[in-house]
């Protein structure tokens, strides 16, 4: 394994615990797989997400990457999309900004108070499932990416239209 | 020290009089920076109880910001119980019940990091001791027994798996004295152990709801949502670094079936009285044969304090 100090140990455990269970079950309607990028790094994921149906990211398939501290679950993971997702909370670099991956004590925005945090209970699960649905539905009061915001809350359908046209050039079509 | 014994007080600034106004302040106002923002010297011509009750409060914050200051371990070495004595001697009331403890045969404290998780980090301490000391088949029995409060809270296995065995591990591993220690100072291992006892701490809470939602309502009136109580264990009991209240002590020792004596070191009471709260002794309890573990609380910080070294 790689090197990461002898205290990890228990942070792999529980990784590899979350890897074999996602593995059993499968994620809930196939929406998202993910994993260990590498059998020699585990603290290293990728996660490939579909784009929710009846959203304009539907029909496309998302590529993140999550990257775990050595005290996880204590302290959550990153979650960046590559290449960057262009979405109200996704920050123009592609990194995640959703309460769920903050600690209670850590509030970049201030308005993440009365919603989900991290704690060790939640799981790579139930995050991308949280990414998920903020795909669907953008929280503007925690933007990221001001830009998109501006242009979410004052022309949607021009929003849309861009994700859209993002995802036919990925797909190459 | 600040001055010479003979100098005079400060002069007191121009104050609003009015014949129809009670007067409150009969002493000269004293502008509490010069002595809060150093360490709290208290000049030789001033007397405790020139300082107003939330002046003393707000020095002995700043004590225990020093005595546990940020740089110090997880869990400190035993230390001998005058050293706290010599931080507070500037203030009367508080070396009158260290002095107190002291007399009672409590002469040495195991700090514990003032980081938010100082009870939970004590108590797991005094807990896995006395359940490593008294090496029996029960005592693993008790143990898994908070496994099964966690699966029917609802947790999820990933959540609770890998901390449980490792404090397993640590009860299995029979290592009381030294090991312990090194494993309390530990950072990540340390947390897991403190992760898991705020885990069964939620679970506990939330198996106990009525029980509970009674104290809760002292702490916060948030209408708003549906559940607070969940509400409250995701913000204040499952993250690390939330300091524990009432509600988080009473849960945590009763889910562990623990009795525990609480010392309250709050220098307010006369004659250098100490007050002893029981933790997890239902009334009709008899006490047990062996004294229960003491935990040292001054406001806002818990400490672990025995009797022998």
């Amino acid at each position: 394994m790689s090197v990461r100090g002898p205290n990890s140990a228990t942070a792999l455990r529980r990784l590899m615990t979350e890897y074999k269970q996602l593995t059993s079950g499968g994620a809930p309607d196939g929406m998202f797989t993910t994993g260990p990028i590498s059998e020699s790094d585990f603290f290293t994921w990728e996660a490939l997400i579909c784009g929710p149906k009846e959203t304009p990211f539907e029909g496309g398939v998302f590529v993140a990457r999550m990257t775990f501290p050595p005290d996880y679950p204590l302290s959550p993971f990153k979650m960046k999309f590559d290449p960057p997702l262009f979405h109200p909370n996704i920050y123009p670099d592609g990194t995640v900004c959703i309460s769920i991956l903050h600690t209670p004590g850590d509030d970049p925005t201030m308005y993440e108070q009365a919603s989900e945090r991290w704690s060790p209970v939640q799981s790579v699960e139930k995050v991308i499932l949280s990414v998920i649905s903020m795909l669907a539905e953008p929280n503007l009061e925690s933007g990221a990416n001001i830009d998109c915001c501006k242009l979410y809350r004052d022309n949607k359908q021009e929003y849309e239209r861009r994700v859209r046209e993002s995802i036919k050039q990925q797909l190459g079509l | 020290m600040m001055n010479d014994s003979g100098s005079a007080k400060p002069p007191s600034p121009p104050r609003l009089r009015s014949a129809n106004l009670p007067e409150i302040v009969d002493r000269p106002y004293t502008d509490p920076e010069p002595f809060l923002s150093g360490h709290p010297i208290l000049p030789e011509d001033m007397d405790i109880n020139d300082f107003s009750l939330a002046q003393l409060h707000e020095m002995n914050q700043k004590l225990l910001e020093e005595s546990m200051g940020a740089e110090g371990p997880l869990i400190s070495w035993p230390e001998d119980i005058s050293a706290l004595r010599d931080e507070y001697s500037n203030l009367p009331d508080f070396v009158a019940q260290i002095n107190t403890l002291s007399n009672q045969g409590y002469r040495t404290i195991i700090r514990v990091k003032g980081d938010g998780d100082c009870f939970y980090r004590a108590l797991a301490f005094i807990y896995l001791r006395q359940l490593i000391c008294s090496a029996s088949a029960r005592s693993l029995d008790q143990l898994s027994a908070t496994k099964t409060v966690l699966a029917d809270a609802g947790f999820d296995e990933i959540a609770y798996d890998t901390p449980y065995d490792l404090v397993m591990g640590l009860v299995k591993s029979d290592s009381a004295g030294h090991e312990l220690w090194n494993t309390f100072t530990d950072q990540s291992t340390s947390n897991y152990i403190v992760m898991y006892m705020r885990l069964l701490t939620s679970a506990h809470i939330h198996l106990n709801q009525d029980f509970f939602s009674g104290f809760y309502q002292n702490i916060a009136s948030d209408s708003e949502t549906s559940n607070p109580l969940a509400k409250f264990r995701r913000q204040f009991v499952e993250p690390l670094g939330k300091e524990a209240d009432d509600i988080q002590v009473t849960a945590l020792v009763q889910a562990l079936k623990f009795h525990v004596k609480i010392a309250y070191l709050d220098g307010r009471s006369p004659n250098g009285q100490v007050n002893f709260h029981d933790f997890g002794l239902d009334a009709g309890d008899a006490p047990g044969n062996s004294e229960p573990p003491v935990l040292l609380y001054r406001p806002g910080h818990y400490d672990i304090l025995q009797k022998d070294a």
